[in-house]
């Protein structure tokens, strides 16, 4: 199974909440910027690079956690896991895809906005930062949140009902 | 292989092509508006359904042919594309990508407009399907290209 936290461009967000994830980043306090910056990705993703799902690390279960940015296409890139997953025949749930935007401060979009946008790093790097920062256990909840969602799905997987349909 | 022919909607240009690719019809000959009507996907798709991957059938070796409507974000759903394929445990070096969106002129894009977005079946139909007709020598030219990209593809990984 594997579980592609996305948001509009895969630097702030997607990233943290993967890094969450990961156990890269505390559950219990506020990262230090340097410990946000450390993390892969982190406001560095290109525009260019919107729709890529890249790989950030296996969870503990042996989940790939992924980080995706699908600007403004995000019907278009659900359709096409949606159509891809038919085609190939797989399972509904080997690829969980996780919406991590809403829970992001205006700030932090600003700032993505100037930095990966328009490439104004400053100001738009502290901003980020600040606003991640601000409500980073939005997204702790987020991923502990998805945590249960897949051990309970996992545990549906294991043990199928006794008439599917 | 898949081979997959996109262009905004998916469901004029790519169709067409690919049923030239597919031989379904002829490309040495003008087809007539109602020949393309009858194309099971020709004009069909909503725009709610962008993105997703259509099979249309399978070429002479075995290949599997594809139609995608990329809507106005094709960089971002063709990366998507060959992501995901990997993640479910494809390979996307298998994807042969044909961009069929050069080949549009302007009526089919104004027909397609009315027939999709605005839902003026009636007045956008005729005038997509005289576009394509317009179009048909090109995306005959594309079909045929896409056929020797395919065997060169073929030629190279028998090398390997």
């Amino acid at each position: 199974m594997n579980v592609v936290y996305h948001c509009y461009g895969s630097a702030h967000s997607s990233v943290t909440a993967a890094a969450i994830h990961l156990g890269l980043l505390p559950r219990d306090r506020r990262p230090t910027e340097a410990e946000l910056l450390a993390v892969p990705r982190f406001d560095r993703t290109l525009t260019r690079e919107l729709g890529t799902p890249f790989f950030v690390g296996r969870d503990r279960a042996g989940r790939g956690v992924y980080a995706l940015g699908r600007g403004r296409a995000a019907r278009l890139v659900l359709n096409c896991l949606e159509s891809l997953v038919e085609l190939e025949g797989a399972s509904p749930v080997a690829v969980v895809m996780i919406n991590a935007l809403p829970r992001l401060s205006l700030v932090t979009t600003v700032g993505g906005t100037l930095s990966r946008g328009l490439g104004l790093i400053w100001p738009g790097r502290p901003l980020t930062l600040w606003g991640v920062r601000r409500c980073y256990f939005r997204f702790v909840r987020l991923v502990e949140e998805t945590e249960r969602l897949l051990s309970l799905v996992e545990e549906k997987e294991e043990r199928p009902e006794p008439n599917p349909k | 292989m898949k081979v997959v022919f996109h262009c905004y909607g998916g469901t004029h240009a790519s169709p067409v092509t690919a049923a030239l690719y597919l031989r379904q019809l002829d490309g040495r000959r003008r087809p007539a508006v109602c020949d393309l009507l009858r194309l099971t996907l020709f004009d069909q798709v909503e725009p709610r359904d962008f993105g997703r991957l259509i099979p249309v059938g399978d070429d002479e070796a075995g290949n599997q042919v594809y139609v995608l409507g990329c809507g106005r974000h094709p960089q971002i759903v063709l990366r998507a594309l060959a992501g995901f394929l990997r993640l479910l445990g494809g390979n996307p070096e298998e994807l042969l990508l044909v961009d069929v969106s050069p080949h549009i002129n302007i009526v089919m894009r104004v027909g397609g407009f009315t027939s999709r977005v605005l839902r003026l079946v009636s007045v956008g139909r005729p005038l997509v399907g005289f576009g394509t007709v317009l179009a048909f020598p090109r995306l005959a030219r594309l079909a045929e290209e896409t056929r020797r990209r395919v065997e060169e593809r073929r030629r190279g990984a028998a090398l390997r």
